[in-house]
């Protein structure tokens, strides 16, 4: 019995200790957020970080990373915001099923191009302005942040990931609700968070930790006990 | 005898809790049988219980578990069947595949009860969380074995073609009396657990039965209503 307690109180801590490191979005702001590398401090590490610290970040500022305000001359301004990040150069396996209504880019676009720049594991979270990225892809968290595999390996097998660059079609789907009345925890409707009508990483995550839940992945909605899966059910109608 | 008098009082109150617990209402996945968001054997912290993920994930983290798209995050079977098929009736027409396919597979992945319900998003499953263990053998689909394959031959035949030559089936525009045609529920042309069943609780199913596309008693709609849709009896 006292060594269940001690195994059962070890598992607990362990659990409190990766859910506290994974759910790490304030809803403040993106001063002090997952993605202000500027401070230094490495805010979802794990075990098997390859990257301890943001030194990385040369510049030292947050907003540089991803947006510059000339870019002189890279033409780097994929989708506007001034994006300032290389961007991956990776085909994808993009995500099919028979029961998908909407319909699917043959690629990642939109703003989902932009979070695949650090996101996919192929770009250095460093390769930013006209820095030669030399650190390795999405280490900066033993690879949790790499979306397509979890590793620090490329995978562009985006066919285990919710399907994005794809619309939201809630007329031939029944199984979606209505996005223009559908509302996120903090009002915003489904239909502001679409890019041309078409679901994108942002659909679900707010990049800047500011219209966020706090204690989530920067998520619209909390899905945990206090609202189980309201993130998936805030367009989902089952 | 009084022993076995109580026994039987007690399997009865069981069995009657049970069937009210798992006749859906048409109400959603939320309250449903197969929302575990309230179960104490959900693996991790009581405040992360969800709906969606036992078995769905948004990102799989590489697991490639995403067994016919569906996003899928519970840990399949690796268990092998056998088969209702044409060698083991000689009045069915239409081709079956040789092993579970498309969303059945998912179904089994708790159903068939060689894999733990907690076994999801990479947590591993606990023996005593086998759906006979935890919910009774009832719940198990199939039961029986032949040698070391469970036994299919006991249940309506899946992963097999709807049209083929057998003339007794109506024909798929056909609509299921919670909505929708016999065409929308078959995966790839073939009829699957989610074609009579409908996995969510939505409005598609009928109230006070086990999720089912159409009634199956005068109450619920009407005889074997279910049956019927599909069979030209």
């Amino acid at each position: 019995m006292k060594k269940f307690l001690v195994v059962a109180l070890a598992a607990a801590l362990t659990l409190g200790g990766v859910s506290l490191a994974l759910a790490n979005g304030s809803a403040a702001g993106i001063s002090g957020s997952p993605h202000d590398f500027s401070d230094g401090t490495i805010k979802n590490g794990k075990p098997g970080a390859t990257i301890t610290d943001e030194t990385w970040n040369y510049r030292g500022e947050i907003c540089r990373v991803c947006h510059a305000p000339h870019d002189k001359g890279r033409t780097n301004y994929t989708n506007g915001l001034l994006w300032n990040h290389a961007v991956s150069t990776e085909a994808y396996t993009m995500y099919a099923s028979e029961t998908l209504d909407g319909v699917t880019d043959g690629t990642p676009g939109g703003n989902t191009k932009l979070c695949l720049s650090c996101h996919d594991g192929s770009v250095g979270l460093d390769t930013f302005d006209s820095h030669a990225g030399a650190t390795p892809p999405a280490s900066v968290d033993g690879g949790i942040g790499n979306l397509a595999n979890g590793s620090l390996v490329i995978n562009t097998d985006l066919q285990g990931t919710h399907p994005v660059s794809i619309t939201y079609n809630d007329t031939a789907d029944a199984g979606l609700l209505d996005p223009a009345t559908a509302t996120w925890a903090d009002g915003t409707t489904v239909a502001a968070t679409l890019q041309g009508n078409k679901v994108q990483c942002s659909t679900c995550h707010d990049v800047h930790d500011k219209l966020s839940v706090a204690g989530t992945h920067l998520l619209r909605t909390a899905n945990g006990s206090s609202n189980p899966s309201g993130l998936c059910l805030t367009c989902h109608n089952k | 005898m009084k022993y076995a008098t109580g026994l039987c009082v007690s399997l009865l109150l069981v069995v009657g809790l049970t069937a009210a617990a798992w006749a859906g209402n048409a109400q959603g996945i939320t309250g449903s049988a197969h929302d575990f968001s309230a179960q104490d054997w959900y693996p991790g912290l009581a405040s992360q219980r969800e709906i969606c993920q036992p078995c769905h994930a948004p990102h799989d983290k590489g697991r490639t578990t995403y067994q016919a798209g569906l996003l899928w995050n519970h840990e399949l079977s690796s268990a092998t069947y056998v088969m209702y098929n044409n060698t083991f009736s000689p009045t069915l027409n239409n081709t079956v595949d040789s092993a579970p396919t498309g969303s059945s597979k998912l179904c089994l992945s708790c159903h068939d009860g060689t894999v733990a319900l907690d076994s999801f998003d990479g947590h591993a499953g606990d023996p005593a969380l086998l759906i006979g263990e935890a919910y009774g053998n009832l719940k198990r689909i199939p039961r029986a074995m032949s040698g070391s394959d469970l036994d299919m031959r006991g249940t309506h035949p899946i992963s097999i073609a709807y049209s083929g030559g057998d003339t007794g089936l109506n024909p798929t525009t056909t609509v299921w009396q919670g909505g929708g045609t016999i065409a929308d529920t078959l995966e790839d042309g073939k009829v699957q657990c989610a074609s009579c069943h409908d996995v969510h609780n939505s409005s598609e199913s009928i109230p006070g039965t086990l999720l089912l596309r159409a009634g199956q008693t005068d109450g619920q709609g009407g005889g074997s209503r279910l049956c019927l849709t599909c069979h030209n009896k």
